[in-house]
């Protein structure tokens, strides 16, 4: 009994250490399957319009028309992602919590990073490394996000491309083709239409955290801070 | 030493397991390749179906041609579609050159005109027919058409 009550307390422990993931973990795949069945029922609405018979939601969470729809979403949120990292590398804002303090600008010293010599018993493996360890270490968030990005700004094209053919066909019109896709205002039209919205939630952040407070919240600055207080957090 | 109590690493350590992250690319890799591949597709079914309604209508099995028709492919003709068929005189389109598919909607191009298939579950049906070549940003003009 003492030893079922240390490991439900443990899971519980572990669950709330990771709640903030969970939560967001959670929060994505509800709203992917409810994107997916609003997706099948415009599909479908599609398919009627054209005097064709409804797919099964099987046939639509495989299809190109679906995946095209997820991936243009992906890259911007992951494009937002490796811009802001990089950007708060070498770029400041005063007063906001999204920046780093205004004269600490660009990749920092060796020991405030705590790298090389400088590492600590708890820091990663490669932070006490040198070469190419080291860098992959020091760029590891960006570089992943950036990858992500690349990956399902690729996916968006290579699906989108299908997607919009195969509405073309139904049109009775010529397909464009991969190259003329990525060309074609539909492509470009998707993509800056997410990137615009990625942009300026950003912007919002960085500008907004100045002045406004949410008690409690790693995002915000202590609700008693200066307006000028620049890279304080709660 | 900033490290004291315990000292730091003094070599670099071995690299973390590779197998992972290629195994992630790879994974990453297949699935574009299945969505593009799988998408633009096999162009088996409507090959034959293509081929299919290309006979039938040269032989005058005009029967044989409207059951590879979609529904309302078929219901536009009304309700003798061999008969309503036989009067468009379609011509025989000849032999299938090329096939383009893309998720459940392909072209089967003949040597002058082309025809639009599409795809209901695993069965392929011709939508439009005797259709001159499409251009990207106009309707093609088709002799018979679902649409």
């Amino acid at each position: 009994m003492t030893g079922t009550r240390t490991t439900r307390r443990r899971l519980v422990d572990r669950i709330r250490d990771s709640g903030l993931g969970l939560f967001f973990g959670a929060l994505f795949g509800v709203a992917l399957v409810a994107q997916s069945f609003a997706g099948w029922a415009t599909f479908n609405d599609d398919q009627t319009s054209a005097r064709l018979q409804p797919v099964s939601w099987l046939e639509y969470v495989t299809s190109s028309s679906f995946a095209a729809d997820v991936a243009e979403n992906w890259q911007s949120e992951y494009l937002q992602f490796v811009l802001y990292i990089v950007a708060t590398v070498w770029l400041v804002q005063r007063g906001s919590t999204e920046s780093g303090e205004l004269d600490q600008v660009g990749p920092q010293s060796d020991e405030r990073e705590h790298v090389r010599e400088h590492a600590l018993p708890g820091s990663p493996r490669w932070a006490a490394a040198s070469g190419w360890r080291l860098w992959l270490a020091s760029h590891s968030l960006g570089l992943v996000m950036g990858a992500i990005f690349v990956a399902s700004w690729a996916a968006q094209a290579v699906t989108g491309h299908v997607a919009h053919d195969e509405q073309q066909l139904l049109d009775l019109e010529a397909p464009t083709g991969l190259a003329g896709y990525v060309a074609s205002a539909d492509f470009w039209n998707r993509t800056l239409q997410n990137w615009q919205s990625e942009f300026l939630a950003v912007g919002s952040m960085v500008v907004l955290s100045i002045y406004l407070r949410e008690r409690g919240s790693a995002e915000s600055k202590p609700v008693g801070a200066a307006h000028g207080d620049t890279g304080v957090e709660g | 030493m900033s490290c004291t109590p315990r000292p730091c690493r003094a070599a670099p350590a071995a690299p973390v397991a590779r197998r992972p992250r290629s195994a992630a690319l790879v994974a990453v890799a297949l699935v574009l390749a299945g969505l593009a591949s799988g998408c633009a597709g096999t162009s088996d079914g409507p090959r034959e179906v293509g081929e299919g309604f290309a006979a039938a209508v040269a032989d005058g099995r005009l029967e044989d041609a409207c059951a590879l028709l979609t529904p309302a492919a078929r219901d536009d003709l009304g309700d003798d579609c061999a008969a309503s068929l036989g009067g468009l005189d379609v011509a025989p389109p000849g032999p299938v050159t090329g096939v383009e598919t893309y998720g459940r909607a392909a072209l089967v191009r003949y040597d002058d005109t082309v025809a639009f298939l599409a795809r209901t579950g695993s069965t392929w049906q011709v939508r439009a027919a005797d259709c001159s070549p499409p251009a990207e940003a106009a309707p093609a003009d088709c002799t018979v058409a679902g649409d």
